[in-house]
C-alpha cells in the first residue's frame, strides 16, 4: 500500500516538475514583459518629466515677460494719441497770430511732455533718428533721399516718431534715408522717391 | 526625438507652431511677433536679415532684398509665372543650368529653397528658443495648388535648414484641421467635411 503510496507521490512531483519546468519559463515571460512594460513607463515618465521641466521655463518666461511687459500694449495703444498731439503743435506752430491760440498751443505743449514724462518714467523712450545712422533693428525706411550733403545710409528725416519700450522696439520710426545720387542724375537736385 | 514644429511658410509672412499638451501654440519670434515677414536681405557689409528687420531695409537695398520667393519655388525659368514675377520683382531672377529660376544677389546665385531656408532657419531658432531643446522635425503647409516640383522644393528648403520634413500638408487641409482641433466629438462633421471634398 504503501509502495503504491509512495509511486503516486513520485509520479505527482514528476509531474510537477514537468509542469514546474512549464511554470518556470511563464514567469520569465511575465518578468519579461513587466521589465518592458516599467522601460516603457520610465521612458515615457522621463518625456513628460523633460516636457514639464521645459513648460515651467516656458511658463515662468512667459511670467517674467508678462511682469516686465505689463504695460506695453497699452502704451502701444496710447502712442497715436501723442502723433495726434504733435500734429497739433506742428500746426499751431503755423498760426501764431493770435495770443487765444498760443495760450491753447502752450496748454498742448504742456500737456504732451507731461504725458511723455509719465510714460517715461514706465519705460517709454523714443528712438533718435535725423542725422543717426539708419539702422533697421529701429528705423524703417519708407524712402530714400538723393543727397550729397549726407553720408550714404544716415537718416535724412524722420516721417513719424518711433518708441522703445524698455529694450524692445515698441514701433519703428518711419524715415526717410540718404543715398548718393547716381551718375546719371548728378547735378539734378535733390529727389525725394518713394 | 523631439517635438515636431508645424510651419506656416507664407508668400508674404511666415509662422510657426507647436502642440503643448495637445493644443497648438503659435511661436513668437525674436522679436516677440507671431508671424515673421518672408523676406530675407543681403547688406553690403556681409550681414544676411531675415523677417522684419530684413523688410524694414527693403527700399534703401532693394535689389538685395528678396520677397515673394514662393512664387518661384520649383518653377522653371521660362514658365509664365517667372516671367510675370520678374517683371514687378526688384531683385534679379536668372536661369540655372537645369532650367529653374534662381535669384542673383550681389553676384551669388541661391535657388528659391536656399532663401526659403534662410526664413526656416530663423523659425526653427525661434522654436528652439521658445522650447529651449533642439528641433529637427517639421510639418509645412503648402497651397493645394502646388505641384510635385514646388512641394519638394519646399521639402528641400526644410532639408537645407536641418529639418526633416515629416509632412507636406495642404493648406485648406492645415485650416480644417486646426479648426476641428478644439471641436467636441459631436461636433467633429465640420472637420471632417473637407476630408471628403480630398483637399
Amino acid at each position: 500500500m504503501e509502495e503504491i503510496k509512495q509511486e503516486k507521490q513520485n509520479k505527482e512531483s514528476a509531474e510537477l516538475t514537468y509542469e514546474g519546468t512549464a511554470l518556470e519559463d511563464k514567469p520569465r515571460d511575465i518578468v519579461e514583459n513587466l521589465q518592458q512594460e516599467l522601460a516603457n513607463y520610465k521612458e515615457k515618465y522621463l518625456r513628460l518629466y523633460a516636457e514639464f521641466e521645459n513648460y515651467k521655463k516656458v511658463a515662468n518666461k512667459e511670467k517674467e515677460e508678462i511682469i516686465n511687459y505689463a504695460n506695453e500694449k497699452l502704451i502701444g495703444e496710447l502712442l497715436p494719441v501723442i502723433d495726434n498731439f504733435e500734429l497739433a503743435i506742428k500746426h499751431g506752430n503755423q498760426e501764431t497770430d493770435s495770443k487765444w491760440f498760443e495760450g491753447i498751443k502752450t496748454g498742448l505743449d504742456n500737456a504732451l511732455k507731461e504725458f511723455l514724462r509719465i510714460l517715461e518714467k514706465f519705460g517709454l523712450k523714443q528712438i533718435e533718428t535725423v542725422g543717426k545712422p539708419f539702422n533697421p533693428e529701429f528705423h524703417h525706411a519708407v524712402s530714400t533721399l538723393e543727397t550729397n550733403d549726407m553720408e550714404e545710409n544716415m537718416i535724412a528725416e524722420e516721417l513719424r516718431k518711433g518708441y522703445l519700450y524698455k529694450d524692445k522696439v515698441l514701433r519703428a520710426s518711419l524715415v526717410t534715408v540718404s543715398k548718393k545720387p547716381k551718375p546719371l542724375s548728378e547735378g539734378k537736385k535733390t529727389e525725394k522717391e518713394d | 526625438m523631439g517635438k515636431a514644429i508645424g510651419i506656416d511658410l507664407g508668400t508674404t509672412n511666415s509662422a510657426v507652431a507647436v502642440v503643448i499638451g495637445g493644443e497648438p501654440v503659435v511661436i513668437p519670434n525674436q522679436e516677440g511677433q507671431r508671424t515673421t515677414p518672408s523676406v530675407v536681405a543681403f547688406t553690403d557689409k556681409g550681414e544676411r536679415l531675415v523677417g522684419q528687420v530684413a523688410k524694414r531695409q527693403a527700399i534703401t537695398n532693394p535689389e538685395n532684398t528678396i520677397f515673394s520667393v514662393k512664387r518661384l519655388m520649383g518653377r522653371k525659368y521660362n514658365s509664365q509665372e517667372v516671367q510675370e514675377a520678374k517683371k514687378r520683382l526688384p531683385y534679379k531672377i536668372v536661369e540655372a543650368p537645369n532650367g529653374d529660376a534662381h535669384v542673383e544677389v550681389m553676384g551669388k546665385r541661391y535657388s528659391p529653397p536656399e532663401i526659403s531656408a534662410i526664413i526656416l532657419q530663423k523659425l526653427k531658432q525661434a522654436a528652439e528658443d521658445y522650447l529651449g531643446e533642439p528641433v529637427t522635425e517639421a510639418v509645412i503647409t503648402v497651397p493645394a495648388y502646388f505641384d510635385d516640383s514646388q512641394r519638394q522644393a519646399t521639402k528641400d528648403a526644410g532639408r537645407i535648414a536641418g529639418l526633416n520634413v515629416l509632412r507636406i500638408i495642404n493648406e485648406p487641409t492645415a485650416a480644417a484641421l486646426a479648426y476641428g482641433l478644439d471641436k467636441k466629438k459631436e461636433e467633429k462633421n465640420s472637420c471632417l467635411r473637407p476630408r471628403r471634398w480630398n483637399i
